[in-house]
């Protein structure tokens, strides 16, 4: 599909799938590395999800029936990335690899605030339906449409997970606390 | 302050923290091209198989109307011990899907009769896990001394994967080794590797290159030193090269790096880090190349 624009000499360009992909990465892509790399905790793994979601994106064009919903179908695919990276790592951690640390490094820790810190580790802690939950709802400040549209669950499924993985941080914080 | 405000504070401070890749578009462009070529291999691929499908069911019923006693039965099975009768390549075939080197990959089949004798074998069962696959390249492509996996099966569509090597178990080096399923049931083949201290400009993924095969990229590692070779076949063909990057960053490379011209086919250029401690291979990376039979240089556009 490729859509066309008017050029300042009146004249009708094309805009090709890469422009449109290039101006989505360019708009998109910090904000979405930075996403999963808050359900990740691991900031290559993260570059590797969202990097292949725009691949998708660029190579599947055709199949996108909306391209003004290409930013939702990323966050999708990103969530979709990161769920399927948490799954791998469950699987490794019966064998092969160790799970990254939740907790941030000492260097890390200086820099940011202990609450911050302790709230993005207990964070880490939840469910992995939670953590998106709460993560687009208060990271990306979506509403909940868009949020149960990232995520492909009712406005219902993600009110729930929201309301229960507000209450598990809750816990979990004055749990670390005592 | 409630529950949610501290979330959002959170998240975006600990976000804010997260610096992105800067060659990330470079990526993304460079894993568009992988995949269509491999649409476009899986394709051709597809078409091959129904070709194969149609035209062994047209050998049977050949085979059965040639039969006086009216029984179908198929023809003889594969065997081990001659060479498969496709020495010619037939455009669109398998076996010109095969030769190409992007589709039987780098190691350690080059070539379709490979594939095919494997197969056939049924003794050794290694290549059909991609995690066997990729350790033994490590160590017998690579010369990395006591490779580990630590993760793999990284699944992607049209039975490509990936592992993820170590070149021992007190280093945190990463080599990323791409590997391809030759078909469902089939073995795996490797079609390249990557890590992240060298990113290759120069020769793209199944370039055809003549000697000097012309080299560039950036690169950090151990006083700026990377070694590149050359390999036909899988075998070393001329002589490892030294060329220097950065030693601190990424720095950019270049270079010329002639080899024996002893005929054409797949093979693959080999980019070093060597250890500071005692000059093993830590990290690598593998671009897929093809060699033309005829190596004089390529007539300019």
């Amino acid at each position: 599909m490729m859509m066309a624009a008017v050029g300042v000499d009146g004249v009708v360009v094309p805009i090709t799938v890469e422009a449109q992909v290039e101006a989505l990465f360019r708009q998109e892509y910090v904000s979405l590395v930075r996403l999963a790399s808050l359900l990740l905790g691991d900031r290559a793994a993260s570059e590797e999800v969202v990097q292949d979601a725009f691949v998708r994106l660029q190579t599947g064009w055709d199949r996108i029936r909306d391209p003004q919903k290409a930013t939702a179908w990323l966050r999708s695919a990103v969530l979709n990335g990161a769920r399927s990276t948490i799954r791998r790592r469950a699987v490794r951690r019966r064998g092969l690899e160790p799970v990254p640390d939740v907790a941030p490094s000492a260097e890390a820790g200086a820099l940011v605030a202990d609450d911050h810190r302790r709230m993005v580790a207990a964070l880490r802690r939840l469910p992995v339906r939670q953590r998106e939950a709460v993560t687009l709802r208060f990271y990306l400040d979506l509403s909940e449409a868009a949020t149960a549209e990232a995520m492909g669950v009712s406005t219902g499924s993600v009110k729930t997970h929201v309301h229960r993985g507000l209450a598990a941080l809750q816990a979990l914080l004055e749990e670390v606390d005592r | 302050m409630t529950i949610e405000d501290r979330v959002r504070d959170a998240t975006r401070a600990e976000a804010d923290r997260v610096e992105v890749d800067p060659e990330a578009w470079t990526r993304i462009q460079a894993g568009v091209g992988r995949r269509r070529r491999t649409q476009r291999r899986r394709t051709a691929l597809v078409a091959a198989a129904v070709a194969l499908v149609v035209g062994g069911g047209l050998a049977v019923a050949v085979h059965a109307r040639g039969d006086d006693s009216g029984v179908v039965r198929a023809g003889p099975g594969p065997t081990t011990d001659t060479a498969p009768s496709t020495a010619t390549t037939v455009p669109g075939s398998v076996a010109e899907i095969y030769a190409d080197p992007r589709g039987t990959g780098v190691w350690p089949f080059t070539d379709h009769n490979q594939v095919l004798a494997y197969v056939t074998d049924p003794g050794d069962r290694t290549f059909y896990a991609p995690d066997k696959t990729a350790l033994a390249f490590a160590k017998q492509y690579l010369h990395m001394p006591d490779p580990y996996i630590v993760g793999s099966g990284v699944s992607r569509p049209f039975g490509a994967t990936g592992a993820v090597v170590r070149p021992s178990h007190d280093s945190k080096v990463q080599t990323r080794i791409s590997l391809l399923n030759l078909g469902a049931d089939g073995p795996f083949t490797v079609t390249g590797a990557t890590t992240d201290d060298i990113v290759i400009d120069r020769p793209q993924p199944g370039a055809l290159v003549t000697t000097p095969v012309k080299v560039s990229g950036r690169s950090v590692a151990f006083e700026a030193a990377i070694a590149v070779e050359v390999r036909l076949a899988g075998q070393l063909s001329g002589e490892s090269t030294t060329l220097l990057g950065g030693s601190t960053q990424l720095g950019p490379f270049s270079g010329e790096i002639p080899y024996n011209a002893s005929g054409g086919g797949p093979g693959a250029v080999v980019f070093y880090v060597r250890s500071a401690k005692d000059g093993s291979v830590v990290e690598a990376a593998v671009v897929p190349v093809l060699f033309p039979a005829d190596t004089r240089p390529l007539p300019s556009p």
